[in-house]
């Protein structure tokens, strides 16, 4: 794993990309200090400058309300990046256990937790978390749980063929011979020999995460106001984007390029598992 | 026309600056004749199949000709990477790794045959049945309709000579083509591309790191020692040298058990093991029965398939047995064991395989003490520290990862980490066969001594007659997934009662004549 994440940031693009998505994060943090319009990010409204394009004041134009697009659109990445790494994060704590159990398991519980998994994937990807967000109440908090409720079974599915692969493996053999019970199996041999395959799916499906939350603020089941996310910019403004292109351009354009930066970053683990093997 | 197929000079290839620029092949001179067999023989890790690779010009990525030519004398001016598949063809050491998984063999041949021969689908299909009975795999059912993995590792190296051959092409590289392969098999394949040679007149570089296959097959031999050809000549000459150093003498000097002092460690009884269920269940050991003694060594020995792999995870208990006993002396002379006991340690066959890739070797050597419940690291260390002595490996070792050691260094591993739970009985499933000689012979070494100190019971399976012999006190022959033989080494192999115990000699004795 040392030598992946060395090798990692010895690549140009990968690093960059990481660059990118830490500095956006710190920017989102820290720009309720920093910004002049700290208060637009908390619904304030200003229509005496509403719609302006953008200018040296206001670098990404003023939204239909008056709010500075620069100041909301980058708080949004805060919300927005909570959404990929909670939805990583949940998906990843839930499904690997449960697939290296599997995959150590006898013929039995596997089939079980496996025809369960069948179960949640039967489901078309945008049904399940439009469900549960319907029933939780439309909430970022409840996005995240929607959509790691959808994706979990996929890290399932991963950690149980990793599991299968290494568990026929000969040191995986004789550790068994020496009396090694499942829990160490895993925790010595599956799983530090599984997560390569598993940060590249993670690190992927952070920017699907992103995509997926913007898809379900769009019909009004994600985040609410005051809450900012990209998904929710872009709709409270699509009916403006024709007079005021700016308003629906910047939030596109950053949840663009943070989905381009988590895609590189899973190919650049895919291309390292690829070398390593 | 000249008789020199290719001139070979001052040839060094290095890694490239990224991965350490690391001299893997330096100051290599020789030439290929047209029409001759050349052994290119030397230990693992010595260079052997990069200059193979390097005669296709299919230097790996990472690694670069820094000096030197390689000259060719086909019958064309075109570069090598234009007449490889026409003039070249390469035979590989794993098959299944050569052939496309997802591809028929058909399609996969036919491939090749249209590429060389612009011919129609009819006279395709002749070709492919004429080749198929060349290789004698016409008595196979469907053999062209067969995916890979429907073929064993012998048939596909089959598919893989015919391939080869059907080019027809001038020179052949054939990289370490028999590894794996059990005796009889390997005797076969090698016969078989020694009659096409001689029958087509083609140059082969028989790459291996067996001398026996080297001497039997080859006009000339080279010897590639850490990246350098150190001999290069007709093979009378050089045999003999090389025998010298490559030779280790096998000191078995214990003394004979007589039957009054023999103490039995364990005890197998009637074990029965099959996989599938129902109609569909295939045996894999049938009434396995047999008993090992206090210091003793056991051979099993048998072909690929004959169920030794299934008989050792069986009374390792990693695979439950359908039926038949297990009694482990030292642990109840009465409770036949049905869980894993670490009073049985385990030596797989690929060192590398049997080594976690992403643990250090203290990990990997800490792990049976951690199962065997030590807390204490210091504890721990010294432990590993005396095992490590005992297989002869350095300290500073630990630190590294498993990919950064031999083979013979891995297995040294692999024997201590066995050591470490203390067990009564080692089981030891074809340790050296993927070694060079060399290597088998300081690894067989190791045995009989650890053997000899702590007065260990082995249970030694191998499909290398030599090697069984040099080790083991008796013999028994499993054929398949029965016994059908057993007694004293002596006994069995200068006596043999049963035809395959006959023919696994035969097969063995061949290659030595």
């Amino acid at each position: 794993m040392i030598k992946v994440v060395k090798s990692f940031f010895s690549k140009r693009l990968s690093s960059t990309a990481s660059l990118f998505l830490v500095g956006l994060f710190c920017f989102s943090v820290f720009i309720p200090f920093i910004s002049p319009y700290s208060q637009d990010i908390y619904g304030s409204v200003h229509f005496e400058i509403a719609g302006q394009p953008p200018s040296f004041s206001h670098w990404f134009g003023t939204d239909t309300a008056g709010r500075d697009m620069f100041t909301i659109t980058i708080r949004a990445a805060f919300y927005s990046l909570k959404i990929a790494v909670g939805v990583v994060f949940f998906s990843v704590l839930v499904g690997v256990p449960i697939g290296m159990f599997s995959g150590v398991s006898n013929k039995r519980t596997d089939e079980v937790i496996m025809r369960i998994t069948d179960g949640f994937l039967a489901f078309p990807p945008m049904i399940l978390p439009i469900a549960i967000t319907a029933i939780l109440g439309p909430s970022l908090n409840n996005v995240i749980i929607g959509i790691s409720v959808s994706w979990f079974p996929w890290y399932v599915r991963i950690a149980r063929s990793q599991s299968l692969v290494i568990s026929s493996l000969d040191y995986v053999s004789i550790s068994k011979s020496m009396g090694a019970s499942k829990y160490h199996i895993i925790k010595t041999h599956v799983l530090p020999n599984s997560l390569t395959p598993i940060f590249t799916q993670a690190s992927i499906d952070a920017g699907y995460a992103i995509l997926t939350a913007a898809g379900l603020s769009f019909i009004g089941l994600g985040a609410q106001h005051p809450e900012v996310e990209w998904g929710l910019l872009v709709t409270q403004s699509r009916a403006q984007f024709l007079n005021h292109w700016w308003v629906v351009f910047f939030p596109g354009l950053f949840m663009c390029l943070t989905v381009v930066c988590f895609n590189i970053i899973g190919d650049e683990f895919r291309n390292n598992e690829t070398v390593e093997k | 026309m000249s008789n020199l197929l290719y001139e070979i000079k001052n040839l060094q290839i290095k890694s490239t600056p990224k991965s350490g620029a690391i001299k893997i092949l330096n100051n290599i001179n020789f030439n290929i004749k047209r029409g001759e067999i050349l052994g290119l023989i030397g230990e693992s890790g010595s260079g052997k199949s990069m200059l193979g690779c390097a005669l296709l010009e299919m230097v790996p990525v990472g690694c670069l000709i820094t000096k030197g030519s390689i000259v060719h004398h086909f019958n064309s001016n075109k570069i090598i990477s234009k007449i490889r598949g026409v003039h070249i063809a390469m035979i590989s050491q794993d098959p299944m790794q050569a052939l496309n998984p997802l591809q028929k063999i058909k399609t996969q041949f036919t491939m090749i045959l249209r590429r060389r021969f612009t011919s129609n689908k009819k006279s395709t299909k002749e070709q492919l049945l004429r080749w198929m009975k060349k290789v004698n795999l016409h008595t196979i059912p469907n053999i062209l309709d067969r995916y890979p993995h429907q073929l064993s590792g012998g048939q596909m190296q089959r598919v893989m000579i015919a391939m080869a051959m059907s080019i027809n092409p001038d020179f052949i590289v054939a990289d370490e083509i028999t590894t794996g392969l059990d005796a009889g098999t390997k005797m076969d394949i090698l016969n078989l591309l020694a009659s096409f040679q001689k029958t087509e007149g083609f140059s082969v570089l028989l790459i291996s790191h067996d001398l026996k296959c080297i001497q039997k097959y080859c006009h000339r031999i080279a010897v590639l020692q850490s990246g350098e050809i150190v001999r290069v000549g007709s093979k009378k000459g050089i045999i003999q040298k090389i025998k010298d150093s490559y030779d280790i003498v096998i000191k078995k000097n214990k003394p004979e058990n007589t039957e009054k002092e023999r103490n039995p460690v364990l005890n197998v009884k009637n074990l029965y093991k099959s996989y599938g269920s129902g109609r569909n269940s295939i045996p894999a050991l049938k009434n396995i029965t047999f008993t090992l003694y206090k210091g003793e060594t056991l051979g099993i020995i048998g072909e690929s398939g004959s169920g030794k792999t299934t008989l050792v995870k069986t009374i390792l208990n990693i695979l439950k047995r359908d039926s038949g006993d297990l009694f482990l002396n030292e642990y109840s002379e009465d409770k036949s064991i049905m869980d894993p006991n670490r009073n049985i340690g385990a030596v797989f066959q690929d060192s590398q395989g049997s080594l976690n890739p992403k643990m250090k070797i203290f990990d990997i050597l800490s792990e049976p003490l951690t199962l065997l419940g030590y807390k204490n690291g210091q504890r721990k260390k010294e432990k590993i520290l005396i095992q490590l002595k005992r297989v002869h490996l350095d300290n500073n070792m630990l630190e590294l990862y498993p990919d950064a050691l031999s083979g013979g260094q891995r297995q040294r591993v692999s024997i201590a980490r066995a050591l470490l739970t203390n067990p009564s009985i080692v089981v030891l499933d074809e340790p050296t066969s993927a070694l060079d000689v060399k290597t088998q012979g300081k690894i067989l070494n190791l045995l009989l001594n650890i053997q000899k100190q702590e007065k260990l019971s082995y249970i030694f399976i191998s499909h290398d007659l030599e090697a069984v012999s040099k080790i083991a006190d008796s013999i028994a022959v499993l054929y398949k997934g029965e016994i059908i033989e057993s007694g004293s080494v002596k006994d069995v192999l200068s006596y043999p009662s049963h035809n395959y115990t006959k023919k696994l000699i035969y097969s063995n004795s061949w290659i030595s004549e």
